[in-house]
């Protein structure tokens, strides 16, 4: 059964046509990269999924395990499993990360109806997932994001990913800006939360992560629309031959 | 014109030099809506109350420890203090309420640390509701005092001499309350010495803060942080002066405000830098988060530098939430409401020492398990 069903969207931001029909399927268990140039729609897509205002939906739907979640708020979004890491975090001085990640996981299971987790138990996952991804334990003390580095930054989106147990993960450019050995972790924490039940949409630029999590589809996107979908060979074509032979054809 | 305002307590008022608050009285005139200092408050409420008097029971400042002395004016041993210093300091300031508390006077303390080196004596200033008070501070030298200090309506001038190595840590509670309340602050701090104010303001109908602080001793350190959250109605307006005299000392000063409903803030910050006051370092910054649709914000940093070797910057801005911000934590399950609590609850915990102000402002406590 398809996670995620996109639909002929069209979505403008601005009075701007940038998405200009995107069709994308994701079942559960698949690991999907999008590519594709600079400025060709990548991160509309995933706000647009996400539920950003200002984003609107011209036609097209959104499903969520079959469920129309087209006019949905974001955190609604979020509590049906969808989860965005953003191609550039946004720093909150003044929260601290440790108590936006413990509001994030109540606000979840507020939602699904779950009582609140002890303060011993969540600071024991969170200890073990910061670990996991070599995060310094002081990080959860800071401001969200607050002068973290730009790869910091990125490891404290899968963080997150991983506090929520997201059942579709759209990582928009998580790979930007993190050195060869955070890399290796960062995709790591990917794989450990890939699953049969769940699903990955990676944006991305490079091969390099690819190389790390195999993907099962690769989609290129270009002026608003997927141009063309393939197996992980597309994206080492594209390494090699760029994105100038797609636009020909 | 000063005798418009005849003294409501006898006792006291002989007790004390008249004269200087009467000459500023003269000079500066009584507070007037619209002018320099009052451009966005109206005194006349808050100069009418003077002349109500209180059927509460005037509470004194207590000590909670240490080696202190809390010396009422009419006793003996003040004398000698009280007329070194009451009304010196404020009446410095550029506005003459402190003159007028004055002249209404109905109850009067000096606080003063009486030896150094032995730890911090700490002391409590309750709230007196509709009383016009007057407390004298003095940290001998090399001393070290925490007040704690409540303020809930009233009118209440507070004079402070940080002697030499001295240090005063100052907690204001501001609560919220029906009635007026207005405070003048004077501070004068001599050589390396520390003074530290944690301001906390809750809404109130009318409050006003008017704070000077005078550098006249070298290597001082000042550090100030407020906080507001305004609700309802409600008003309140700030003017702090910092005034650097000698070289080499430094001061901060961050000031967070939330106004909401229909409230009104109004801030000013002043930073004085003479021109002997060579490597002085300064810092004043205030930020304002309006919510409410019909809420007013009025901030104004000002500068007056005149060395040339000094570090110096200030700031001010005031704008809505950041919709950015509420976004990522709405995509994080976050409603919106509750994403918007949580950035305000941070905005100010960023000025928050403790959970005294915690409590004050209605904050949520920081979850560091
Ligand atoms: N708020 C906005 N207002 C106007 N135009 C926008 C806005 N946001 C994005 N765009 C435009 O939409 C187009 C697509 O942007 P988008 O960020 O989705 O590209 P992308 O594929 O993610 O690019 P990159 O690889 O550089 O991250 C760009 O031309 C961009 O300028
Ligand atoms: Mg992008």
């Amino acid at each position: 059964m398809s996670l995620l069903e996109v639909s002929n969207l069209f979505v403008s931001v601005d009075n701007r046509d940038i998405l200009k029909g995107v069709d994308l399927e994701v079942n559960a268990g698949e690991v999907h990269a999008i590519m594709g140039p600079n400025g060709s729609g990548k991160s509309t897509l995933a706000n647009a999924l996400a539920g950003r205002q200002g984003y609107s939906i011209e036609s097209g739907c959104i499903r969520l395990d079959s469920v129309d979640v087209t006019s949905l708020e974001p955190e609604e979004r979020s509590h049906r499993g969808l989860f965005m890491a953003f191609q550039y975090p946004v720093e909150i001085p003044g929260v601290t990360n440790i108590e936006f990640l413990k509001t994030a996981v109540e606000s979840h299971r507020a939602a699904h109806g779950c009582n609140e987790i002890s303060a011993v138990e969540f600071m024991r996952n969170l200890r073990s997932l910061t670990a996991r991804l070599e995060l310094n334990p002081d990080f959860l003390k800071r401001g969200v994001n607050e002068s973290f580095s730009g790869g910091e930054k990125k490891r404290n989106e899968i963080l997150q990913m991983l506090c929520l147990h997201p059942r579709i993960a759209l990582l928009d450019e998580t790979d930007s800006g993190l050195d060869i050995d955070a890399l290796q972790v960062v995709a790591r924490g990917i794989n450990e939360f890939r699953s049969p039940a769940n699903a990955i949409v990676l944006v991305t630029h490079y091969q390099r992560l690819l190389n790390y999590i195999a993907p099962d589809y690769v989609h290129v996107m270009m002026d608003g629309r997927v141009i063309k979908s393939g197996d992980a060979s597309l994206a080492l074509a594209l390494e090699e031959r760029g994105y100038g032979w797609l636009e020909e054809s | 014109m000063a005798d418009d305002f005849p003294s409501t307590n006898s006792n006291i008022s002989t007790l004390l030099d008249r004269s200087r608050a009467r000459a500023t009285l003269d000079q500066l005139g009584i507070p007037k809506y619209r002018s320099e200092n009052w451009k966005y408050t109206n005194p006349k409420p808050l100069i009418d109350s003077l002349s109500d008097s209180s059927s509460a029971p005037h509470i004194a400042p207590s000590s909670l420890g240490g080696a202190v002395e809390i010396l009422p004016f009419v006793s003996a041993e003040a004398k000698g203090l009280i007329s070194e210093f009451v009304g010196a300091l404020a009446n410095g300031m550029d506005t003459s309420m402190p003159s007028l508390n004055l002249l209404n006077l109905s109850a009067g303390y000096v606080i003063r640390t009486t030896a150094c080196g032995n730890g911090e004596s700490v002391v409590r200033i309750e709230a007196n509701p509709e009383h016009c008070e007057r407390v004298l501070i003095v940290v001998e030298s090399g001393s070290t005092l925490r007040v704690i200090e409540s303020t809930e309506g009233g009118n209440r001038v507070i004079e402070c001499i940080v002697h030499d190595g001295g240090t005063l840590v100052h907690t204001r509670l501001q609560e919220s309350t029906d009635s007026l309340d207005y405070s003048a602050l004077a501070v004068q701090l001599g050589s390396s010495a520390l003074y530290q104010l944690d301001q906390y303001s809750s809404g109130t109908r009318l409050r006003r803060n008017d704070i000077s602080i005078d550098v006249v001793g070298e290597g001082s350190t000042i550090e100030v942080k407020g906080g507001w959250k305004l609700t309802g109605k409600s008003h309140l307006d700030t003017q702090i002066s910092v005034n650097h005299y000698v070289p080499r000392s430094q001061s901060k000063m961050k000031f967070h405000g939330v106004a909401g409903d229909d409230s009104r803030s109004v801030f000013n910050g002043r930073i004085f830098i003479a021109r002997d006051a060579q490597h002085t370092s300064a810092h004043l910054n205030n930020k304002n988060i309006l919510t409410g649709e019909n809420a007013e914000i009025y901030t104004k940093p000002e500068l007056e530098i005149y060395a040339d070797d000094v570090v110096c910057s200030h700031g001010a801005t005031s704008g809505q939430l950041d919709e950015e911000q509420v976004f990522y934590l709405r995509t994080r399950g976050l409603t919106n409401q509750k994403a918007r609590e949580l950035l305000l609850n941070g905005f100010l915990q960023e000025v928050i020492e403790g959970d005294l102000g915690t409590q004050i402002l209605g904050l949520e406590p920081m979850n560091l398990v």
